[in-house]
Formats: structure tokens, C-alpha cells, sequence
């Protein structure tokens, strides 16, 4: 997993790369609750997330209340593949409230009718 | 992505019939003949299941369970054991180190299919 | 690699270890104490009995586990190593030596003597200790353990209620490598989730969180025909480390209130879980958490919950189901308007111009070059298009109509046949198009009726291979990637691979010693040709008309394959569109014309060579890498105007086994479009089964490969004589 944080005043953009698994949740947990602690505004990237497992998503969990106990809004976009089909599994989308945009590619309804 | 289960086990028929039900089911197979074998195999491969005897030469399946849970790539990788009924003491020694999947010898590919898609489904 | 060629492996690797086991049985009669030698004898044994187990080789298996038992006291030292042992323990690998020669079918042994010898050999591993060693008597009852099927057990009544399952996970299961999302996934292959709940309440805060361990509760309703015991089972592996409670369909609310009673988070967190998933409803609960109250507050609950359950269970179950039934039946009735199928189909046909209309602005709205215009008219294509969806939605159906007629055709077969079987159905509620429902039902019974006749051996057969007497038959239905996907599936012999590839070759479907995969060769058996009426009783596998089944399929743009594993059985999966109002198309040009072929029956495009564009209508045939191909010019079939073009192209097509080309001017790649029939007009036109019509406003024609195809083979068969001719004269129209 890398983990790489954009910081700008007080907002900043925490982009999560490869596999958030529990070999990575300590340093994932770490690097949330600190961009928690410095941040009033965080924005997680999940796009480039290859792979997550319960241990992964219980990060993310954890990251969103721990954000709102300290009144800072963390918000998750660009839910990757994997990332939205373990949401979906787990049926946690609303405990997260960030709205998970699917493109219709995704979901194999890309159903044109004529362009070529 | 296809997953990867390493089959441990020193019949190579065993082996081979394992490996065709789960190649069969659309994984991955690596085989190993032993536990030293398969810690070879190890380093620098994404592996999602390990299936391992515990009676081997060289290496056995406890010793081998016990040194995959000191690799901090694939420590918390779920193992299957294969077992034999008379082998409670063995049973409980792998339990402790930390393998939680217990299936008995003999079984049929089928039952060995059942309880891999309880782990990793392909 | 195939099964036989692993059972050569075990014969030769039991040998090998019956040897080196041999030696170390030498070594132990000299130093009875040598550690290595017992346990290099155990394993030796161990392994042997393992492996003959995947292969069913029962005579061993029994065998060789009162050997393994014995010698796994003697490694504990509860029995002494000595002389009387080690030459016992020589005896039995002699005789596991025979049993192998027999799994080998190398020397045919007396039977009668090597079962005097192995009852002996009992006898004398009784003697060592008759408390533990398992009687020859009781040796029948061995765990061998057979009939293990996945999913589908005994009788849950299909259709009412779900399982309610409960789960903690316990801290370590992540650390052990257990995934709870890895059991949810398994339990979706099981039944159908109907409602997750993830609970993730015990999630400490940040600064006491171990983010190995786990936190999480789950509260599932999975609707389905597994049994208790299947779905416990899911959890076995983690059976230590979870608190698992499993609630029947239509438990009784005391039941709920019991598991309420036992789950760590408050009553009202778990009632309006169990509300919002339908398991009870809000006044149910309300009630019996009142009675519990007014019973005195205390954790009666379980009182309540016997007392409830004690009196008359059966009764109440009974007016309860009545209830539900009712409700279930309003409510079903309520929610459904009943519609004409013609009214729908003129409904889509309309949002399928719409559709196509609304490439039409977007097109126009391209040219211009208005950016709010292109966004506005690229929203609304996007809402069309899913209206389109959600109109041929409507028409979807689920399968499980389809499915359970078969329940009185494998009654009837079976009687028919002498043989128990019971059909097992899952995915009943998997929907598809209402128009490939009406022309699966053909196909699945001649592949039903196959399956009972040819795969699923007598009872006799069945029990004196370890079987279970009674057959299964299933039938399962699931959606992947856009397809539907039914399996017809029988737990019987299997096929038999060298029967089917001696009969292929027979029929000069194959060459003699082409080497094909497992897979390939049961494939064979969907080839035309494969089978006569004649052979029906003949092979012991299928190829009873399976041509037919195939081609069926294909007409509905759908494919078949074949899996099966000897002595396992045999599983022939169904792959089809969801609908036929949409196609996956490969569009061609000729002249100013484009048409649509189904992209499935469509192999490869290779350029038309020199020599070809010359071959006169009756001649129209090409050497395609030492094959040969007859082809169709589109241009003359459809009698396109204007010259060809300086390159055409041959795109070859399959259908039903067949092969041929069509020639065209350009290719244009792949897309998905709706289907419009055709007017009557067109009716009679050959060659044509539909139109659609492209972004541009223009009409694109969907060709009809099957009567193309048809109509090459006859054209080819005509003139099969001036064919050979042609090839002996015109080696120089080959292509690459």
C-alpha cells in the first residue's frame, strides 16, 4: 500500500494506493488519524485502491468516526472496483454516507443503442 | 484475478488430484512437497490460501505453520490443514499456532472444494 | 493431466512408499527406539490412506486406517515397538502392496485370498489393542464421507422466510486469516442474501483500536433451500472464534427476542435491525418484548421463549403460516399490475426509437458544436437509455416456474426408470427475458432426461461405489457479466473422456491422435454427428441429440459447455443473453449498406485474396489455412449496387459446427444495439433476421448467419464435385 498526503491550509486529500489489507491496516490507521489530527477537511482517495479486505475497511470506518468525534468531516471518493463491491458485501454505504459513483462500464450496462 | 492456493503435501497424487479440482474451479495452484519446499515458494508471491498436511519429511506442517506466521508478507494468509482423525494432539498444537482449518484425510475433491470457497472463493 | 494419469502417480508413489516404509520397519527390528523410523513408517501409511481416499479407493482406505491407527499408538509408545509389531506391520504393507496391484488392475488377484489374508491380518491387529483398534465388523461404518454436495441439503420449504443469521466475530479471526467477508461471499453462493446488516458498534476508539483485530457483527437473512446444517457449516472454521446464531425461516418471535436477549448491543439497536430486514415485524416484537417485560423484567426471555415454543408448537407454526401466507399473498397481489405482453413489447419498441432518436440529436448536436447543447442532449440519452433498461426489465421473469415443472418430469422419469432421484433447485428467483423462458424448456428437458438416463448410475452401482442409492439432479440458475447462466448438474459417473474420443474418431469428428484437454473432448459430444439413435444405449455418456440442445441454444444467441469428473459427475452449463431485444453486434459494410452479425457467431476477419474475388457464385470457396471455406458475397446475395471494393474482406462466421465466410466491403467494429423486427415487407427477404438502426438515422440489417451458412453448405454440397476439381486446379487461392 502507499499512502501519500496532499496537504493545502486546511484541507487535505489522502491518496491510498494498492492493497488495503491488514498486513498495511497499522500504517493506514496511523496515516488516517494523523491527516484527521491536522486536517479540518479530509478527502480519502480511494481510486487507485487494488484490493481491500474487513481489516482495510474497519480503517475506513474507524477514520470516519474518529473524524466526526472530533468534528472534522473526512469524506471517502473515487471508490475503486474492489472497494465498492466490499461496501456493497458488507452493505455499509450508508455508514459512510459518501456517495460511491459506479460508471455505467462498472456495472456492464453500457447498453448504447447505435453509436459505434 | 485468479486466486493462488498453495497445496502442500508430500503425495505428489495428492497433489495432483487437488490441484485439478481447484485448477478445475478456476485458482491457482502452486504445489509444494514439504514445508521447507513451500517456504522456498513463498517470498515474492501473493498467495491467498495455503493447504498443508501436517505429516511431511523435512519440514512438517506445524513447524511450516509456525514459520509462515513469522513472515510479515504472509502472516496472516488463512491455512488449511489436512489432518487425520487420530491426530487430536496435533491438532490442538496447530490450533495454537494460529492454522484454524481442519479438514480430515481422506477426503473427496469435492469436500476439499467445499472448504477451500469457505475461505477464498476463486 | 487428467485423473487417470493421477491415479498412475499414486500407485507408483504408494509403491515407493510401501518400500521405503519397508526399510525403516528393517531399521526398527534392529533399534526398536529409532524415533524416525516409527514416523517415517506412520507417514508412510498416513499418506498412503490420504490419497486413496480422493481417488475412492475404499479397500485401502479402510485397511490402511487400522494400520494407522496402531502405528500412531506405537509413535506415542502406548504400544511396544518390538519384534511381534514390526513383522505385523511388515505383513500389512505386503497386503497394502496387493491392494495396490488391484487398484492398478495390473494382477488380477484372487479375491477370495486376498480377503482370507486382509481378515487375518485384522485379526492379528486386534490383538495389539481390541479396545481401540475399530473392529472388522465396524469397519463399514469408516467415515468415508461421500456425498458431500456444497450448497443444497434437505428439505427447508423453498420460498417462505429467510435464515436469520447472527454473527460476533471474535478479535483474532483476521490474524488467523479468516475474512469474514470471505463467509458472506460463501453464503451468498448457499441462497440469496436478502438483507445485510454490518454492525460495527464495537469498534473502539482510534486510540484503543488494534487494526488486526476485528470488530465487526453481522446480521444476515439469506433466502434459500440450504439446510441448517449447510449453513452452519459455512462457519465451521470458525466455529472457536464467533458467536453464531442460526434462526430457521419462520421462527418463532420468542426466538428473536431469545437471540436479541444474547447479542452484546441494546434491544432496540437489534429490534430495528431485525424490523428493517423483515425478519419480525414491529408489532411482533413490540409484543413479545412487553410480555417479556410484564413477566417480571429479569432475563426471563428463555422462559418465554420455551413456553412459547413448547405449547403446541405445531399448532401455532401452523395458524403463523397460515398468516404469512395470507399477508404474503396480499402483499403480493397489491404490488403487481398485470400487463399484456403486446402492450410491452410496443413499449419498448418505442423507447428502442427513442434511443436511437436520441443519438440522433446527440449526433446533431456534435456538428454544431454547442457544448450546453451536447451536455443536455448527453443527459438525456443517458435517462433513455436507462428507461430502456428499466423497460426490458419489465419483461423479465424468474426462472423458477421453468424450474419446478421439472419436479413431476424427474418423478415421472425416475419411476420410468427405476431409479430414486431427487431434483435439487436453486436460483429459482434468477430473472431473464419472458421470450428465452418460453424456449429453454425444450432443451432443459432433453438435458434433464439425459442426466437421469445416461449420468446418474442405478442404485446398485451408486451404493457399491460408496454412493449415496438416491441420485441428485440440479438445476440452478445465476446471473455473471450480462448472461444468465443455468446448470443442469447430476452427481451420476461422469463421462466417460476415451469412450467419447474413441466415437469421435470413429466419426472423423477428430483426427486419431489429436491430443485434446478433458474439456475439449467432452465437448465432443455437442458436435453434429457425434450421435445416431443407434448408440443411445450404447455409451454410457450423453451425445443423445445433444447437437440439437446446442443448436437450440445457439438460435438463442446462447452457448453450452460440459464439465465432469469421473465417479463426481457431471455438470452441462447454459449460458444466455438476458434478453434477445438486445444484441452484441459486429457491423459490416458493403457499398453504402451496414449490416449487424451476432458478434458471437463471428471468428476471425482475414482479407479476401486476389484469386478469390475472381471465383465465380458456384466456385465461392477459399482455402483458409488448409480448410475449406465456403463463402458468401453480401454484395451479390443482397444485390448491393456499385463496384466492390479494391479490398474486401471475409469475416468467418460459425454456427450449429459449420464454418463459412462473408464477404464485405468494411469492417466497423463492435456494438451493442436494440433489435426491431422486421416489417413484413421483409419477411421474405433470406438471409435477414432484423434491423436495427445506427446513430446516424440509418438502418442497419441483422444478417441471419444460420440460413447464410445454410446456404453456402448447400451451394458447396452441389457442387462437391467441381469442388474437388476446384481445389486440385486452384491451389493458388489460399489465405494466409
Amino acid at each position: 500500500m502507499e499512502i501519500s498526503v496532499h496537504n493545502t491550509n486546511d484541507r487535505c486529500t489522502v491518496s491510498l494506493a494498492g492493497e488495503l489489507t491488514i498486513y498495511d491496516a497499522g500504517v493506514l490507521k496511523d496515516g488516517l488519524v494523523a491527516a484527521v489530527g491536522e486536517c479540518a477537511e479530509i478527502e480519502v482517495d480511494l481510486s487507485a485502491v487494488t484490493d481491500i479486505d474487513t481489516a482495510g475497511l474497519q480503517v475506513l470506518i474507524l477514520a470516519k468516526r474518529h473524524a466526526a468525534a472530533t468534528n472534522k468531516t473526512l469524506r471517502l471518493v473515487g471508490h475503486s472496483r474492489p472497494v465498492v463491491e466490499l461496501i456493497e458485501l458488507y452493505d455499509v454505504a450508508a455508514l459512510f454516507g459518501d456517495p460511491v459513483v459506479i460508471t455505467a462500464q462498472e456495472i456492464g450496462h453500457d447498453t448504447n443503442g447505435g453509436r459505434v | 484475478m485468479a486466486k493462488t492456493i498453495l497445496v502442500v503435501d508430500d503425495s505428489s497424487s495428492l497433489r495432483q488430484v487437488v490441484g485439478i479440482a481447484l485448477k478445475g474451479a478456476g485458482y491457482d495452484v502452486i504445489e509444494a512437497c514439504d514445508g521447507k519446499d513451500a517456504l522456498g515458494k513463498l517470498p515474492g508471491t501473493k498467495i491467498h490460501l495455503i493447504i498443508s498436511d501436517v505429516n511431511m519429511p523435512n519440514m512438517d506442517g506445524i513447524t511450516f505453520v509456525k514459520e509462515v506466521k513469522k513472515l510479515p508478507q504472509h502472516k496472516f494468509v488463512p491455512i488449511i490443514m489436512l489432518t487425520t482423525e487420530s491426530q487430536e494432539a496435533k491438532k490442538q498444537e496447530g490450533q495454537a499456532a494460529g492454522a484454524k482449518a481442519w479438514v480430515v484425510k481422506p477426503f473427496q475433491p469435492a469436500q476439499m472444494l467445499a472448504a477451500v470457497s469457505k475461505l477464498v472463493l476463486p | 493431466m487428467n485423473l487417470d494419469a493421477a491415479l498412475q502417480t499414486y500407485i507408483v508413489e504408494s509403491r515407493e512408499l510401501l518400500q521405503s516404509m519397508e526399510e525403516s520397519l528393517l531399521r526398527l527390528e534392529r533399534q526398536p527406539d529409532d524415533a524416525d523410523a516409527i514416523n517415517a513408517t506412520f507417514r508412510a501409511i498416513h499418506t498412503i490412506k490420504g490419497s486413496a481416499g480422493l481417488f475412492g479407493l475404499d479397500d485401502i482406505v479402510r485397511f490402511t486406517h487400522v494400520v494407522e491407527s496402531l502405528l500412531d499408538r506405537a509413535r506415542d509408545r502406548q504400544v511396544p515397538v518390538d519384534d511381534r509389531l514390526t513383522a505385523l506391520m511388515l505383513d500389512c504393507g505386503d497386503h497394502i502392496g496387493h491392494l495396490v496391484d488391484t487398484a492398478a488392475g495390473e494382477q488380477p488377484v484372487d479375491p477370495l485370498a486376498l480377503e482370507t489374508r486382509q481378515a487375518a491380518l485384522l485379526e492379528r491387529l486386534e490383538t495389539f489393542s481390541p479396545s481401540s483398534v475399530p473392529r472388522v465388523t465396524d469397519m463399514a461404518s469408516l467415515p468415508i464421507e461421500r456425498d458431500v454436495v456444497v450448497a443444497r441439503d434437505e428439505a427447508v420449504p423453498v420460498g417462505n422466510g429467510a435464515w436469520h443469521i447472527s454473527l460476533r466475530f471474535g478479535r483474532d479471526v483476521l490474524r488467523n486469516g479468516m475474512d469474514p467477508a470471505s463467509f458472506l461471499r460463501y453464503l451468498a453462493t448457499l441462497g440469496d442474501v436478502i438483507s445485510t446488516t454490518t454492525l460495527a458498534d464495537a469498534i473502539p476508539d482510534a486510540a484503543d483500536m488494534d487494526p488486526e483485530s476485528c470488530y465487526l457483527g453481522f446480521e444476515i437473512d439469506l433466502r434459500g433451500a440450504a439446510s441448517k446444517e449447510t449453513i452452519e457449516s459455512a462457519f465451521e472454521f470458525v466455529r472457536e472464534d464467533c458467536q453464531i446464531h442460526i434462526l430457521p425461516p419462520n421462527s418463532m418471535v420468542g426466538a428473536f427476542v431469545g437471540l436479541i436477549a444474547e447479542l452484546p448491543e441494546s434491544i432496540e439497536r437489534i429490534g430495528e435491525i431485525l424490523v428493517a430486514s423483515g425478519a419480525v415485524t414491529h408489532a411482533e416484537l413490540v409484543q413479545a418484548l412487553a410480555e417479556q417485560e410484564a413477566s417480571g423484567g429479569e432475563p426471563k426471555v428463555g422462559e418465554i421463549l420455551i413456553e412459547e415454543q413448547v405449547i403446541q408448537q405445531t399448532i401455532v407454526q401452523a395458524a403463523l403460516d397460515k398468516q404469512k401466507q395470507v399477508k404474503e399473498h396480499k402483499a403480493a397481489d397489491g404490488k403487481l399490475v398485470r400487463v399484456q405482453a403486446d402492450k410491452l413489447d410496443a413499449l419498448i419498441n418505442l423507447v428502442g426509437e427513442l434511443v436511437i432518436a436520441g443519438a440522433g440529436a446527440g449526433v446533431l448536436a456534435r456538428r454544431h458544436g454547442d457544448g450546453a447543447l451536447q451536455e443536455a442532449t448527453a443527459l438525456m440519452s443517458r435517462l433513455v437509455e436507462e428507461i430502456r433498461d428499466g423497460a426490458l426489465r419489465l419483461r423479465m421473469v424468474q426462472i423458477g416456474d421453468t424450474f419446478n415443472r421439472f419436479q413431476r418430469v424427474v418423478r415421472d422419469v425416475s419411476r420410468e426408470l427405476g431409479k430414486d432421484i431427487e431434483l435439487v433447485i436453486t436460483g429459482a428467483d434468477t430473472e431473464l427475458d419472458k421470450t428465452v423462458v418460453e424456449k429453454i424448456g425444450d432443451p432443459l428437458t432433453h438435458l434433464v432426461r439425459n442426466a437421469m438416463d445416461h449420468g446418474i448410475e442405478s442404485a446398485e452401482r451408486r451404493q457399491a461405489v460408496g454412493k449415496l442409492a438416491k441420485g441428485r439432479l440440479m438445476l440452478n440458475a445465476y446471473h455473471d457479466s450480462g448472461s444468465i447462466v443455468i446448470e443442469v448438474g447430476d452427481d451420476g459417473g461422469g463421462l466417460n473422456r476415451d469412450k467419447i474420443l474413441g466415437k469421435a474418431v470413429e466419426r472423423g469428428i477428430v483426427a486419431a491422435g489429436a491430443s485434446l484437454s478433458d474439456h475439449e473432448i467432452y465437448q465432443l459430444i455437442f458436435e453434429a454427428g457425434f450421435s445416431t439413435a443407434d448408440q443411445v444405449s450404447d455409451l454410457s455418456g450423453r451425445g443423445v441429440g445433444m447437437d440439437v440442445v446446442r443448436r437450440n441454444i445457439e438460435a438463442l444467441r446462447g452457448t453450452v459447455e460440459l464439465d465432469s469428473m469421473p465417479g463426481v459427475g457431471t455438470t452441462v452449463r447454459i449460458r444466455l443473453p438476458l434478453t434477445l431485444a438486445i444484441i452484441d453486434g459486429f457491423l459490416v459494410g458493403v457499398g453504402e449498406a451496414a449490416y449487424v452479425l451476432p458478434l458471437e457467431m463471428v471468428l476471425e476477419c482475414v482479407e479476401l485474396p486476389e484469386a478469390g474475388r475472381e471465383a465465380p457464385v458456384h466456385r465461392a470457396y477459399v482455402n483458409l489455412r488448409g480448410e475449406v471455406l465456403p463463402f458468401v458475397r453480401l454484395r451479390d446475395h443482397f444485390e448491393v449496387q456499385g463496384q466492390a471494393e479494391r479490398r474486401e474482406n471475409i469475416v468467418v462466421v460459425h454456427y450449429g459446427g459449420r464454418k463459412a465466410g462473408l464477404v464485405v466491403d468494411r469492417l466497423m467494429g463492435e456494438f451493442q444495439t436494440v433489435i426491431k423486427p422486421l416489417g413484413k415487407m421483409f419477411s421474405r427477404v433470406q438471409g435477414i433476421s432484423g434491423s436495427t438502426i445506427l446513430g446516424t438515422g440509418e438502418v442497419a440489417l441483422i444478417l441471419d448467419v444460420p440460413s447464410l451458412i445454410q446456404q453456402a453448405a448447400v451451394r458447396e454440397s452441389a457442387h462437391i464435385g467441381l469442388f474437388a476439381q476446384g481445389m486440385a486446379d486452384r491451389a493458388s487461392v489460399s489465405v494466409q
